[in-house]
């Protein structure tokens, strides 16, 4: 295997992705694989560590919950700009060239024969196995914060579904709604999905932006933070620092998690008791 | 049709500028804005080091609309997103005049990578609520990043082949043209083994003028009316499509359905569907073929293609 992370095309990603490959009844051809990817010069062993150890800390029967780990410790360790996380090439390699194992361990479905869906090797960042992780990181940290991106990944309804919403672009929003989450106001999935339908309808009339606005954010910070990666351990058991690019504002914070708490109570799935 | 509101909403249109763009503070020629295709793509970005475009906006409201209606605590947000890069930046103008706000909206390198789109919102307090949307940007901006585009880009782009000695185009071997098209652009393919064809469309004498002119004009009809129905076909939803698609469709559908907004044709074509109106589609292929300056320009382009096999 190559010492540094390659990069696949989609294209090329579609071809190995047989059936017998999803059911992983046949094997990746990893040298095939590696030839076919340019090459990058981002170390690949650090990465690779990061997914065994994910296996270790975690059962089979416990694999979600690996993703509220893996989220920052990943997003710590890569130091991507978000236009390099916009390639799937990188994404593509990680699951199909670097840690194929990973994918099948986390999310081989219970049917029969039982298969992992493709798009958890290539597909849009909300679905496949890395992407999402990273995505959730970066759109769900404050500043350098990840303690939000633990409570989002410990969500999966809040990784299937409000992860893919256009709304959490802003800020003060997916700050809001994990604050939520995390003060227990909304616990189960359906209380996740109800609020985030509650809130995206809304939207479509009230300027989130405009009631909470947000600091720009420090982009040369996020540099400095890219370019510290080679002196630094990221550690594995306490939450690592993420870029000190500027929280989003706690004002704005708390005013949109006042109104969505609000808009909640005015919907049915508000006004249950929590279970 | 505008989306029903449970509040009073603009019913005019708020329209954006951008009236320069710079490159790391070094202002960019005026060239890289395209005000027909709302498109600005700035040059040169081969370079790999620079590391943010600010665009100069400047957005108008219609004013008597604005100072008879219920609004109070006007604002605009301007904003740049992404979706391929999950970039999203809102940035409040300034109002100069009532119903005018200028501003400046960042594009940073590291957030982006193809195409940003550029837009906004106008909010207000409206009956006590503040923060309601009343109004967004008409005609939204694109800013594209992707390597190898330029600005009033000919996104139909023209080649001969031999259509007798070329695979692709077997199924219609005796046609004299044809269009392909692919996300990127739309081909219009001429058949070089057409008897006629290319003498009369490169032929320079004044002559031919007529003939030339009558049967290019009947290429762009043909031409007009299959990218239409094409364009069509990649509508999802009630989003605009990206690209070439888009702007063959509002180019178009005013010429279609007369009396709606374009947003509102887009709606009728997505529900109705295109099987009654191909006469009107006709009618304004007819439309674009004719007018002068695109006539003219297809006729320029079609000279001025090269030998086959570029």
């Amino acid at each position: 295997m190559n010492a540094t992370l390659g990069s696949l095309p989609d294209a090329a990603a579609a071809k190995f992705l047989t059936t017998g490959v999803l059911e992983n009844s046949e094997p990746l051809p990893r040298a095939a694989i590696d030839k076919i990817s340019e090459t990058t010069q981002r170390e690949a062993e650090p990465v690779r560590q990061l997914f065994d150890e994910a296996m270790k800390r975690h059962t089979p029967a416990e694999r979600t919950s690996a993703d509220a780990w893996l989220a920052p410790v990943l997003h710590a360790t890569l130091r991507l700009t978000r236009r390099e996380a916009s390639d799937p090439g990188l994404w593509n390699y990680l699951a199909i060239g670097l840690a194929p194992e990973y994918v099948y361990w986390r999310h081989m479905s219970r049917g029969n024969p039982p298969t992992v869906s493709r798009t958890r090797f290539s597909g849009p960042f909300y679905s496949q196995a890395f992407a999402r992780l990273w995505w959730a990181a970066e759109l769900f940290r404050d500043g350098p914060d990840y303690g939000p991106v633990a409570v989002a990944c410990a969500n999966q309804d809040v990784m299937n579904t409000v992860l893919r919403l256009e709304m959490i672009l802003h800020r003060p929003t997916a700050q809001a709604i994990i604050r939520l989450l995390a003060t227990n106001v909304i616990r189960t999935g359906r209380q996740v999905n109800a609020l985030a339908g509650a809130v995206n309808t809304a939207g479509g009339t009230l300027s989130y932006e405009a009631l909470a606005p947000d600091a720009a954010r420090d982009g040369d910070a996020y540099r400095d933070w890219i370019e510290e990666l080679a002196g630094e351990l990221v550690p594995y058991d306490t939450l690592p620092s993420g870029p000190a690019d500027g929280r989003a504002r706690p004002a704005s914070v708390d005013v949109l998690s006042t109104l969505f708490k609000q808009l909640y109570t005015e919907i049915p799935a508000g006004r249950e008791t929590p279970d | 049709m505008k989306r029903i509101m449970p509040y009073p909403v603009l019913t005019g249109e708020v329209t954006m500028t951008i009236r320069e763009a710079r490159l790391d503070d070094v202002q960019l020629p005026y060239s890289v804005i395209s005000e027909q295709d709302r498109t600005v793509v700035p040059r040169p970005l081969e370079r790999d080091d620079w590391e943010v475009i600010r665009l100069g906006v400047q957005v108008r409201a219609q004013r008597y609309e604005l100072d008879a209606g219920p609004w109070l605590s006007l604002s605009f947000l301007a904003t740049a997103s992404e979706r391929r890069t999950n970039a999203h930046s809102a940035v409040k103008l300034m109002m100069g005049q009532p119903g005018e706000w200028t501003g400046e909206v960042e594009i940073h390198r590291d957030d982006h990578v193809g195409r940003v789109q550029v837009s906004g919102q106008l909010v207000a307090t409206v009956d006590g609520v503040p923060g309601r949307v009343i109004a967004t940007v008409n005609r939204p901006w694109t800013v594209d990043l992707r390597p190898g585009t330029t600005a009033h880009r000919e996104s139909i782009d023209t080649q001969w082949a031999n259509f007798a000695e070329d695979s692709r185009f077997s199924w219609c071997k005796t046609d004299p043209w044809t269009v392909t098209t692919t996300d990127e652009t739309a081909t219009l393919v001429l058949n070089s083994g057409f008897d006629g064809l290319r003498a009369v469309l490169e032929s320079p004498t004044a002559a031919d003028r007529a003939t030339r002119e009558a049967l290019a004009a009947q290429i762009a009809v043909d031409l007009w009316s299959t990218l239409f129905n094409e364009a069509v076909y990649h509508v999802e939803g009630h989003d605009w499509p990206e690209g070439w698609r888009g702007q063959v469709l509002r180019r178009m559908l005013p010429d279609i359905f007369p009396d709606y907004s374009p947003d509102d044709a887009l709606h009728e074509i997505v529900n109705g569907g295109t099987g009654a109106i191909q006469a009107r589609v006709l009618h304004a292929a007819a439309k674009q073929a004719r007018m002068p300056r695109s006539l003219g320009g297809f006729i320029r382009s079609l000279r001025k293609v090269g030998p086959e096999d570029e």
